[in-house]
Parts: structure tokens; C-alpha cells; sequence
């Protein structure tokens, strides 16, 4: 009954992230009641926009080293809410230096509570309805964000800004009733292991990178190429993204989802060369947008998921999310930055051309890194899995592993501590020898062992080369 | 030891040297052009050598410290023969005998890496013989020191055992 209590807060969370998302994404994060406000005073977006997003970047990741647990998180995360709206309401006002400084400070405190989200992401969803919260949330904002663009492309844009603190404010209310503390079984859903997730998390990091690249590539390169399409752009533009959120979120669970991200690599390559080949007409909008957007759906869901899961592993889930969206800012940030440099160039296709050439090094990337990160991730799935066994049938499963090899007594012994999920620098502290000692013993191992590193070593247990079932 | 690690930080500097050097050749080029790329040449040459060379030592600096962590006999200063040489042949150092292999002042015998593995140790009052390689005869290396204890020896082949897996007998 308590574990169903603080089950029904997830949809709290959702409500509180999608209103707040979609505040976000229409105004404060580059969004269109923004452009649309700036645009009608004549002020340049330029440099207002990209302090936003850098102090957005900052937000996300620093929040980590200050927000340590869920009752700091939902401070943090009501104090957010609050300044947020103050600082919208001078948007109301005639543009002054006010503009900058709110803008600046909303960007870095909207990082803060996204960040700070993370607490309540890990605490109220299990993690079978992870990827289902995310999409939920993401979906549920985006579509909101549309409504309010469309309000202040159509009708006014104060009015987009009136609704959009609408919607803040229905955040900060719904965040205020989100749970201040939460049982010692949800902050430990699974014990934390020895093993460092800190490989596993800087390949996200990278793969979420090489992904939203592409992104930023889009936003400066072929949304400004369809800007004259004001009615369609302004509704059309997400809808593929919701679509594929909800696609994937619900498909059934037999369906191997890995799949699912080739095909959305593949679309991203269809997409950017239909780009280079259509025309501009609303047709060819219609194409290239749907291709584009639907691929990015699939792959925000796939490393919001792979954030989720990576969740339990971790003491401090803000840090976790935090960070890992600082690096999702970076992404889109370094592909604006790469159309910036070749825009401009004699040869008009250039932008289009250097797309593309990212979408190839995706497509040979991605594929690799997905391996490794699900690999990876069935390793501490293993670990886990060993730690929970009884001592009697994990010292048996590690004997049989070791029992394949000639290992020797010291080589037993570091073999040991590394199946039951200890670091380098644990086994050294254990043993009282160097981190180089225990990684030049451990590369023995596993020549003796026939694999090259642990994941083939976890890997060939989990397909029960060595485990003998009982 | 400390002959190995100035060894590899004189060569690490002349490595970092000669790239900084080309790298401000390439952000200032001289006027004096005709004569600019073959001197860019060969100081990228240059330092791509001292690059190797440093990988090189910094290698073999890793090796010696990781014999000198897992020390598991060290003679001040050791007379050593290999097959090769006869007694008189035997040059005076430093050694350190370790799991991993043996530091012979400068010179490093690795063993117990991959399938070179150390087979047999023979541990006498005044030498030690260890015999590695893939093969059982492929190396021998005799170390001669100071007489031991018989206490001392049978220490010396229970950490070779344990830390090696190699068969370790005390002789006479």
C-alpha cells in the first residue's frame, strides 16, 4: 500500500515536468513566444538566446553538487517555479537590461529543476515505467508547447506568455505536492554495487552527443530554410517527435526496441538528403520534418530510458539527469556551431553536406556504442544480479567461472572480488597493492580466461557458458 | 630505476619540446619560406622520433614500477649471469625480483604476462634461478646474492607460489 502511494506521485511528477517543459520549451529555451516577443520590439536574438542556453547548461549540471536528496530537490524545484514566474512577468514590460538578467537567470534556475526532477523521476516510477514517465512527460509538454507557440505566433505573443506562466504556475502547484521524503526501498531500489558506473555513463554522455548533433544541425540549418512555411512550422513542427514518443513508449514489449534506434538512424539519413534534393514547398516540408523529427523522438526516448535506468546505480540522481542533459545542451550547441562555421560558404549546399556527413559518422558510431552501453548495462544488471544471490550459490558461480581457467591463488583472489562488482580501485585498497598490479593481474585473467574485457567476460556468463544451471 | 624514469622524463621533454616547436611553426610561419617546409619536416620528424622513443621508455618505466610495487626480492648489488654468459661474464647491479619479472638495473626480464609465464623457481642459499617463456626452456635467468636462511627461502617460495602459480623448490 505505501509502495502504491508513492506509485500515484508519478503522475504528479509528470504533470509537474510536462507543464514545466512546456514553459520552457516556448519561452525560456529559445522557444517561440521568445522570438516572437523580441521580433515584435525588434531586439536580436542572438546573444540573449545562446547566454540562455549556456546558463541552462550550467543549471543542469551544477545542480548535482548542490541538490543531494528529495527534500533539497522539491525546495530547489518550488523556489525554481517561483522565480521563474517572477522573471517571466518582466517580459510584460517594455525590453530594458531586466530582459537579459531574467532570461539568464530563468535559463539556469529551469536547469536547476530539471536537474533537480531527477529525484523524483528515480522515486516515483519503477523502473519498468521509466521510459513510459519520460515519454509521457516529454510528450504531454511538447504538446503544450505547440498550443502556446501557435498562441503567440497567431494572437499575441504576451498572450503565448500569459498562458505559458499558466502552465508554470500549474508546475510549481503540482511540485508542491510532490512527495518530501520517500521510504529508505525507493532511494535503494537496487544496493548500490562496486562497480563503477562512471565508464558506463561517460559512453551515454558521448552517444547523446554524437545524437543530438544532428539536432542542432537541424534547428540552424533546415528549420530556417522552411521559415517562409509560418502556419505549417508553427503546428506541424513537433507532431512527428509526439508521434514517435508515443510509438515507442507503448510498443509491446516482445518487440526488440534496438531496432527501432537503426531505423531512426536510417531516417535521419533519409531526411537530410531529402532535404538536400526537394524543394522548399510545404510538401517537401512535410517529408523532411517528419523524417527528422520522428528520428529524434525515437533517439531523445532511447537515452532518456538508458538515463532512467542508470538511475538505480547512483546515490544522486540529479547529478545523474543533470549532467546527462548538460550534454544533450552541448550536443545541439556543437552542431549550431558546426552550421555556423560552414554557413556562408560559396557552395550553398555546404551546411546540408556537413548534416549528412555527421548522420554517416552516427551511423557508423551508433551502432558500436549502443553494444557496448547495453553490454555494459546487462553488466551491472549481472552484478547485481550475483550480489542478490544467496552467498552459497554466488560462491558457486563464481568457482565455476574461475574453476574454466588456471588461475593462480592471486589471481583467484582479484577474479573474485571483480565478479562480485568491485572496482580496480577497490580490489587494490582490499589487497593492499597497487591499481596497476591489480590491472596487470586482471589482463591475465582474462587471457586465461579467453575474452578480451569484463563485458565479454559478463557477457559469455550471462549466456551460461560457465554458470552450470543447477 | 631512477636511471629508467630520468631516461624517460629527458625524452618526454624533448617530445613535448619539438611539438611545441612545430606547432608554433605552424601558427607563426618564418618569412623565410623557401627554406620553411623542409625545416618543418624535419622537426616534425624529429619529434615524431622522440615521441616514439618516449612512448618507449614511459613503457618501460611502467614495467619497472610495477616490478618495484611487487617486489619480492631485492639485492644490493647482485652479480646475474644469463645462459649465455659464463660467471666472469656477470655484470654487478641493482636487481629487483618481482612477480612480473626481474629489473636488472636498466634492463627489465618480463614474465607472467599473457603466455609468458614463469615456470620454475629454484631458490638456493646464494642464488635463484628462474626459468620462464612459453616453452620451459625458453629463458633462465641466475641471480646470485648474499646467503639466505632457510626461513627466509621457504617465504620467498610460498609468495612465488601464491603471487605466480610456478612451481618454487628450495636446493641445497
Amino acid at each position: 500500500m505505501r509502495q502504491t502511494k508513492y506509485l500515484n506521485q508519478r503522475t504528479r511528477s509528470i504533470i509537474a515536468f510536462s507543464m514545466f517543459s512546456a514553459w520552457l520549451l516556448s519561452f525560456a529555451y529559445e522557444g517561440q513566444i521568445l522570438y516572437s516577443l523580441l521580433d515584435s520590439y525588434q531586439v536580436d536574438p542572438g546573444k540573449l538566446t545562446m547566454l540562455a542556453v549556456l546558463a541552462h547548461a550550467a543549471g543542469l549540471f551544477l545542480c548535482g553538487f548542490i541538490v543531494k536528496d528529495i527534500k533539497k530537490a522539491r525546495k530547489v524545484m518550488i523556489t525554481a517555479a517561483g522565480l521563474c514566474i517572477a522573471g517571466s512577468c518582466t517580459f510584460f514590460f517594455a525590453p530594458s537590461a531586466l530582459w537579459m538578467v531574467s532570461l539568464i537567470v530563468m535559463a539556469f534556475l529551469a536547469g536547476m529543476w530539471n536537474a533537480a526532477w531527477g529525484w523524483f523521476y528515480r522515486c516515483c516510477s519503477t523502473q519498468k515505467q521509466r521510459m513510459g514517465t519520460v515519454a509521457a512527460g516529454i510528450g504531454a509538454g511538447t504538446t503544450l508547447m505547440i498550443g502556446l507557440n501557435m498562441a503567440a505566433i497567431h494572437i499575441r505573443p504576451q498572450f503565448g506568455l500569459a498562458l505559458a506562466l499558466l502552465c508554470l504556475a500549474a508546475s510549481l502547484i503540482f511540485t508542491a505536492r510532490l512527495p518530501k521524503s520517500v521510504p529508505d526501498e525507493c532511494t535503494q531500489l537496487k544496493r548500490e554495487t562496486h562497480a563503477s558506473i562512471r565508464g558506463i555513463f561517460a559512453l551515454l554522455c558521448l552517444f547523446i552527443i554524437v545524437i543530438t548533433i544532428n539536432s542542432g544541425l537541424m534547428f540552424a540549418v533546415v528549420n530556417p530554410a522552411f521559415a517562409h512555411l509560418t502556419t505549417l512550422t508553427s503546428w506541424y513542427w513537433a507532431i512527428p517527435y509526439i508521434a514517435a514518443l508515443i510509438v515507442v513508449a507503448w510498443l509491446p514489449s516482445r518487440i526488440n526496441r534496438s531496432y527501432i534506434l537503426y531505423v531512426a538512424i536510417a531516417m535521419q539519413g533519409f531526411g537530410f538528403i531529402a532535404f538536400l534534393l526537394m524543394d522548399r514547398s510545404s510538401g517537401s516540408y512535410l517529408v523532411v520534418n517528419t523524417l527528422l523529427l520522428g528520428a529524434f523522438g525515437v533517439n531523445d526516448l532511447f537515452w532518456w530510458s538508458m538515463l532512467g535506468e542508470m538511475l538505480d546505480y547512483h546515490k544522486n540522481p540529479a547529478k545523474l539527469l543533470g549532467i546527462g542533459l548538460s550534454v544533450n545542451v552541448a550536443g545541439v550547441l556543437l552542431g549550431e556551431l558546426v552550421s555556423g562555421l560552414v554557413t556562408g560558404a560559396a557552395d550553398s549546399n555546404a551546411p546540408t553536406l556537413v548534416g549528412l556527413a555527421v548522420v554517416c559518422a552516427a551511423l557508423v558510431i551508433l551502432p558500436i556504442l549502443y553494444k557496448q552501453l547495453t553490454l555494459l548495462l546487462k553488466n551491472s544488471t549481472f552484478l547485481a544480479t550475483v550480489e542478490k544471490m544467496p552467498p552459497e550459490e554466488q560462491r558457486q558461480t563464481i568457482e565455476t567461472v574461475l574453476h574454466a581457467a588456471e588461475l593462480t591463488e592471486r589471481e583467484n583472489q582479484i577474479a573474485t572480488l571483480l565478479l562480485k562488482g568491485y572496482t580496480y580501485r577497490l580490489i587494490a585498497q582490499e589487497l593492499f597493492i597497487s591499481e596497476s598490479t591489480v590491472k596487470t593481474h586482471i589482463q591475465n585473467i582474462y587471457y586465461k580466461l579467453g575474452v578480451r574485457n569484463k563485458t565479454e567476460l559478463i557477457n559469455k556468463l550471462i549466456k551460461n557458458q560457465f554458470v552450470s544451471k543447477q | 630505476m631512477k636511471t629508467i624514469r630520468s631516461k624517460a622524463r629527458r625524452l618526454a621533454c624533448a617530445a613535448v619540446l619539438g611539438a611545441a616547436v612545430c606547432i608554433l611553426f605552424c601558427i607563426l610561419p618564418p618569412d623565410w619560406f623557401s627554406s620553411y617546409i623542409a625545416v618543418f619536416s624535419l622537426l616534425a620528424a624529429g619529434t615524431a622520433v622522440l615521441a616514439v622513443l618516449a612512448l618507449r621508455a614511459l613503457h618501460m618505466l611502467r614495467s619497472a614500477q610495477l616490478i618495484v610495487d611487487n617486489e619480492l626480492l631485492h639485492v644490493c648489488p647482485a652479480m646475474t649471469k644469463t645462459e649465455d654468459e659464463d660467471q666472469s661474464g656477470g655484470a654487478a647491479m641493482e636487481v629487483s625480483v618481482s612477480a612480473f619479472g626481474v629489473l636488472l638495473d636498466t634492463r627489465i626480464v618480463r614474465f607472467n604476462r599473457r603466455a609468458n609465464r614463469l615456470r620454475r623457481v629454484e631458490i638456493g642459499r646464494d642464488k635463484i634461478t628462474l626459468i620462464y617463456g612459453p616453452d620451459a626452456h625458453t629463458g633462465k635467468t641466475v641471480i646470485l646474492h648474499e646467503l639466505m636462511s632457510d626461513e627466509t627461502a621457504r617465504n620467498l617460495a610460498g609468495r612465488f607460489r601464491f603471487e605466480t602459480g610456478a612451481e618454487a623448490v628450495i636446493t641445497d
